[in-house]
């Protein structure tokens, strides 16, 4: 099946006075099948915005190519493009109501009018501001805004749904709420959809696929069952929350969540196949439901001499002698030469 | 934090210098004129809507301040356009150089276009080149809407300036995204949120247009007559206070009333659509 969207080796270097420019995407090749949800996460800077506004046109690429159902739409403006584009800043229109901001697509698209009605209720209805038809954007709250901005992006029917960061001009709790919402309209209506973002719980709730780029380059792409567990390199396994590098006698790089760390009294054992360190508790900092305990692994140095762990029971101090036990199936190995 | 009061207070200073300066003087002017009673200025004013002579001054003036309204708003909407439009380090530059006219004096500015229009000018030696014979450009309508055009410009850019760089860039960019050609983009959403700064933009130059007195005395002379210079013709010339009285009574109108226009066309634009 041909993909909605696919990237091939695209880049964008935006040009600078007298300079050689900055390189904001290189090579990308990306290909977005139907009906899948598909997030580009990283930190701010890594392209991701760049690489959603190249595929809606409003940049165009300085290499290669971008295909929209199979055809090559490089040189296409926006608005041949069948796109539905969610901003970050929402991008209402002021002077018109809600209905007419739903409908503004179709007018667009020259359905005749009493359809373009029909159509954009049913999109208002989608996201649950029927009854709000008939007022301004400015009277409505974030999260209706957002709604509205969402059901303006439906309405067209759109090849693609190009999401910009969306959720991030939300309280946390609304987003949360807004997250499953975004997901529900999405396979009601089967759209494929492109969401950019730097918040990784989103990602990972949100995504069939997750593209995780940094510096305009693509770092690891899969489902997020795959992701998550087995980060391909330290950027990626830094950016989803591990933060553990510890140096192990004879072995490369690996790295665990501070979650998946075990801490048992000195002088036990480890089960056969995990890794186990003498160390030292160097500092306890209370959470609640438990402790974030860091301990120094004895005779290592740097940066990678002390492993934080999330310790279930508040009953270590600093100075207490430890067993950390690293176990097999959560360790994961990066590929050694990587260092920062 | 300020409270209510206090807020309220802010506007006193102000609100005393305009009554003192402004309210003043037109109360006065109508209800003690100098060198007569109210009513001789209520018949001045009487005479002069049906004077022969004066009639086409009044239509004189508003003919050229709405040509020079509408020139300038077709001049400068698409110059503030570009402004608001172009890259931070430029429209900065940019809006310096649209307002910098403003800061030459009105009578240097005004002989230019005495040297560019005049009989032996520029405009006239070019068209006699060219086989046309001279041209006197000086001393008619053309000329004074040309330099009226030149002063107020500015003020129109930075009226529509105001508007558009207020608008979010997205706006534009939705619109394309759900379909719309540039043109329909420029005109279903940059367009009407524009609107408000327009009118701004055209009550200041109408205003400033009716009162002008530099350009049309130095451009029109006295064979084309605007309600400005008539005015003072009559104030420093025949004298005659009562009917200076009352051409300034018309053109208080004129003013109130383009922008009792403009704001009611403002709420229009805000409701509808």
């Amino acid at each position: 099946m041909t993909p909605v969207v696919e990237l091939d080796r695209v880049g964008h270097r935006f040009a600078a006075k007298g300079g050689a420019g900055t390189t904001a995407v290189a090579d990308l090749d990306l290909a977005v099948r139907r009906g899948e949800f598909t997030t580009l996460l990283g930190p701010s800077g890594c392209g991701k915005t760049t690489t959603l506004r190249m595929i809606a046109g409003f940049l165009r690429p300085t290499s290669g190519r971008i295909l929209l159902e199979g055809a090559d739409a490089t040189r296409t403006p926006p608005e041949k493009r069948n796109i539905g584009m969610v901003f970050q800043s929402y991008a209402l229109f002021p002077h018109m109501t809600l209905l007419d901001n739903v409908g503004y697509g179709l007018r667009a698209r020259k359905v005749p009018a009493a359809e373009a009605r029909e159509r954009a209720g049913q999109a208002l209805e989608l996201v649950g501001l029927s009854h709000a038809a008939g007022r301004k954007p400015a009277e409505l709250s974030g999260g209706q805004q957002q709604r509205v901005a969402l059901a303006r992006a439906v309405a067209i029917r759109p090849s693609v749904l190009l999401l910009d960061e969306p959720l991030s001009n939300l309280d946390a709790r609304l987003r949360v709420q807004m997250r499953r919402e975004l997901l529900q309209v999405q396979r009601e209506t089967g759209l494929t959809a492109i969401l950019v973002t730097h918040d990784q719980d989103e990602a990972l709730e949100l995504s069939d696929t997750m593209v995780i780029l940094n510096g305009g380059r693509l770092e690891q792409q899969g489902a997020p069952r795959d992701v998550f567990p087995r980060p391909a390199s330290r950027f990626v396994a830094e950016f989803l929350g591990y933060d553990n590098f510890p140096e192990l006698p004879g072995r490369g790089p690996a790295t665990i969540r501070p979650e998946h760390v075990r801490l048992l009294p000195a002088g036990e054992r480890e089960d056969g196949g995990d890794t186990g360190l003498d160390g030292t508790v160097a500092a306890v900092t209370y959470q609640g439901a438990g402790c974030l305990v860091e301990a120094g692994i004895d005779g290592a140095e740097g940066p990678g001499s002390a492993v934080r762990c999330l310790h279930p029971a508040d009953d270590l101090r600093p100075g207490d002698r430890v067993r950390i036990v690293l176990p097999a199936r959560h360790l994961v190995e990066l590929p050694a030469g990587e260092q920062r | 934090m300020l409270r209510r009061v206090p807020m309220a207070a802010l506007l006193i200073p102000g609100l005393a210098v305009l009554l003192f300066a402004f309210g003043y003087p037109v109360a006065a002017t109508l209800a003690w004129p100098p060198d007569g009673d109210p009513a001789t200025v209520a018949r001045e004013t009487g005479s002069l809507l049906t004077d022969p002579y004066l009639l086409p001054v009044i239509a004189r003036t508003v003919r050229v301040s709405v040509l020079t309204t509408a020139i300038c708003l077709l001049l400068g909407f698409p110059v503030a356009y570009l402004i608001s439009r172009a890259p931070a380090r430029w429209s900065g530059r940019l809006l310096v150089l649209a307002i910098f006219p403003l800061l030459l004096n009105t009578v240097v500015r005004t002989y230019g276009w005495i040297v560019v229009l005049g009989g032996n000018g520029l405009i006239s030696e070019v068209s006699e080149a060219l086989g046309l014979g001279r041209v006197q450009l000086l001393y008619t309508e053309t000329a004074i809407v040309l330099g009226l055009v030149q002063l107020f410009l500015p003020l129109m850019i930075l009226s529509c300036y105001s508007s558009l760089s207020q608008q979010d860039r997205r706006l534009e960019e939705a619109a394309r995204g759900l379909g719309s050609s540039p043109g329909r983009a420029f005109r279903t959403v940059v367009l009407p949120l524009a609107t408000p700064g327009a009118l701004v933009g055209c009550t200041l130059v109408f205003a400033g247009a009716v009162t002008a007195f530099t350009t049309p005395q130095l451009l029109g002379g006295t064979r084309e007559r605007l309600l400005s210079t008539l005015l003072y013709s009559r104030v420093n010339v025949s004298l005659d206070w009562p009917s200076a009285s009352a051409i300034a009574l018309v053109m208080t109108a004129l003013v109130l009333a383009v922008s009792a226009l403009s704001g009611r066309l403002g709420k229009i634009g805000s409701t509808s659509s």
